[in-house]
């Protein structure tokens, strides 16, 4: 049984992950849009 | 790679509580057993859904000339087909693979973030319920293919925004699923458990899941650009705002040769699991299987313009990206032999799971020679838009992607369920649909070779015989389909008790197969140690 440290120290981990992973969606999200725009000719 | 005890039971002394009753255990679901079976649920419906307007597209090619509907309807029905198969049959079904299994494979109690899963599961039934709901909208459902190209998309009518706002949400829910998929592998895998002692599903899924994070917010950015197009005024596409119609085509495809790769990835790791039980031997060469698998997903990121090699590009951009695409042959081709390596001298039994497992090793094998055909530049601009692409592709996901769906079903189905479904009727499902899925495609190859266009209600008489004979296959394997409803619910209903092990006479790997059959609602809430 994980004590209650582990089990603090897992949730800490899978929050960063998470928020890791939502950046990275988010950034590939704007960043195509960004560089739709910038490479418009107009 | 062993557990160092058996998790047959709940665990004791814990707040063990069963599910929900009534629909709030469906509606409120966190368990991933649930979350799983709603989505294997609902792909299947998706499955049926889409299969019935291959149906109808078969049907008005059966003879040449207009039999049944007219044009636009038919453009409607390619188009709905398509999104259908790949955004509500073959991604969800893979998601629902994934709850249910990589918690059992890397001995964790649920996915790690069991609120966004049932969250990822709801937004699915709403975002496919507004594409359907497009049918009945004045102009029609969308009708210029499931790469929805401008400016011909932008001539859909009121469906435009609603066909747009269910793929946001479709890919919404992939997203959150991906997410969810990797924050579970990376944090909550039991003792012992490193990277290369995974299952290849999980690692398969795991690829898949960073792939899908890259990609699918690429779609959603140029679906965002295209409403804004029709409706705020942008050119982002629009060449005379001076903006470029074919750039959307780079875009789309940047998303789109990755999603080929995640509806194919896991089928890998399906097929990887179930070919050493049935040869009674391990994986042969486990570690380059994983490095191949990678090495694929970073190609996919890099060939998406054999796609669009008509519509002009630089001679040394033709050869990059054929080139590029011809690479993915190599570590393809490792994963083939290690398969055909694991059988070798291997104790084979030739269960309904190692049947399809089988068919999809030949079957996929060809449609994957058609890709490299296709990714000849000179020889693409003959093939390209012809019923060749149609018979490579359907290859590729059929036998390929889909009868993997119909192995794991299959393989895991007595441990979902605890019941063994009916091998006869499981054997009759196999040969059938291996028979028919060949009487439907292979045809088209000829069509394609022989010119006939891909998205078209009627054609020259030319091609009236194989198109006959395609639409007389597609039939028969849509029926064929009926069996392995039957079998699935009659399996779910009861039927001969499955053991622990299920496959006692074979070898099966994995903590999977440490939990009782039919799997408890609670598992592993002490983790297994693995050795």
């Amino acid at each position: 049984m994980a004590t209650t440290e582990e089990q603090l120290d897992r949730q800490r981990r899978i929050k960063r992950t998470t928020m890791w992973l939502a950046l990275l969606a988010l950034a590939f999200y704007f960043g195509f849009i960004y560089l739709s725009v910038s490479g418009a000719r107009g | 790679m062993s557990a160092s005890h058996t998790h047959d039971t709940h665990a004791a002394g814990h707040d063990d509580h069963g599910p929900m009753k009534g629909w709030r255990r469906w509606f409120y679901a966190t368990n991933h057993k649930d979350i799983g079976s709603m989505y294997l649920i609902f792909s299947l419906v998706m499955f049926l859904t889409g299969g019935a307007m291959a149906m109808v597209i078969r049907a008005e090619l059966l003879k040449p000339g207009m039999q049944f509907v007219d044009p636009g309807f038919f453009n409607s029905m390619t188009t709905m087909h398509a999104l259908i198969m790949v955004f509500g049959a073959v991604m969800p079904a893979f998601t629902g693979l994934a709850n249910w299994m990589i918690p059992l494979q890397v001995g964790a109690p649920d996915m790690a973030l069991p609120r966004m899963n049932n969250l990822s599961f709801w937004i699915l039934p709403f975002a496919f319920s507004l594409l359907l709901l497009t049918l009945l909208v004045p102009g029609g459902s969308p009708a210029g293919g499931w790469t929805l190209y401008p400016p011909l998309v932008l001539q859909t009518g009121d469906a435009f925004p609603m066909a747009i706002f269910a793929v946001h949400l479709m890919g919404a829910s992939s997203i959150m699923g991906a997410i969810n998929v990797i924050v579970t592998i990376m944090n909550m895998r039991a003792p012992g458990m490193t990277l290369l002692k995974m299952p290849l599903f999980v690692w398969t899924w795991l690829i898949t899941a960073y792939l899908l994070i890259a990609v699918m917010p690429v779609l959603a950015g140029a679906v965002t650009m295209l409403l804004t197009d029709h409706y705020f005024g942008t050119s982002f596409f629009n060449a005379a705002g001076g903006g470029d119609p074919v750039m959307f085509q780079h875009i789309f495809w940047f998303f789109g040769h990755p999603e080929v790769y995640i509806m194919i990835l896991p089928a890998f790791g399906v097929v990887s699991e179930i070919i050493p039980t049935f040869s009674r031997k391990p994986l042969f060469g486990y570690d380059a299987m994983v490095y191949a698998t990678a090495s694929i997903a970073f190609l996919s990121f890099i060939v998406w313009a054999h796609h669009m090699f008509t519509t002009g590009m630089p001679l040394v951009g033709e050869m990059f990206f054929m080139l590029s695409t011809m690479l993915i042959a190599i570590p393809t081709g490792v994963k083939v032999f290690n398969w055909t390596a694991t059988m070798w001298k291997g104790s084979i039994s030739f269960e309904t799971p190692m049947l399809f497992s089988l068919s999809f090793l030949f079957l996929f094998t060809i449609g994957g020679f058609s890709g490299l055909m296709l990714a000849i530049a000179p020889a693409d601009f003959q093939y390209h838009d012809t019923y060749f692409v149609v018979a490579h592709f359907h290859y590729v996901l059929v036998p390929g992607a889909i009868f993997s769906l119909m192995a794991a079903t299959y393989y895991w189905l007595p441990k979902w369920t605890g019941h063994m479904y009916n091998e006869k009727l499981g054997k009759l499902h196999f040969w059938l649909s291996t028979i028919f899925v060949n009487v439907l495609f292979f045809p088209q190859h000829f069509l394609g070779l022989a010119g006939m266009p891909r998205r078209i209600p009627d054609y020259s008489t030319q091609f009236a015989d194989w198109n006959f004979v395609s639409s007389i296959g597609g039939f028969c394997f849509g029926l064929t389909q009926l069996l392995f409803v039957y079998n699935i619910v009659s399996c779910v209903r009861g039927g001969v008790k499955a053991s622990d092990k299920v496959w006692d006479d074979a070898t099966p790997h994995g903590l999977e197969w440490t939990v009782s059959s039919p799997a408890p609602y609670h598992s592993f809430e002490v983790p297994p140690e693995v050795k």
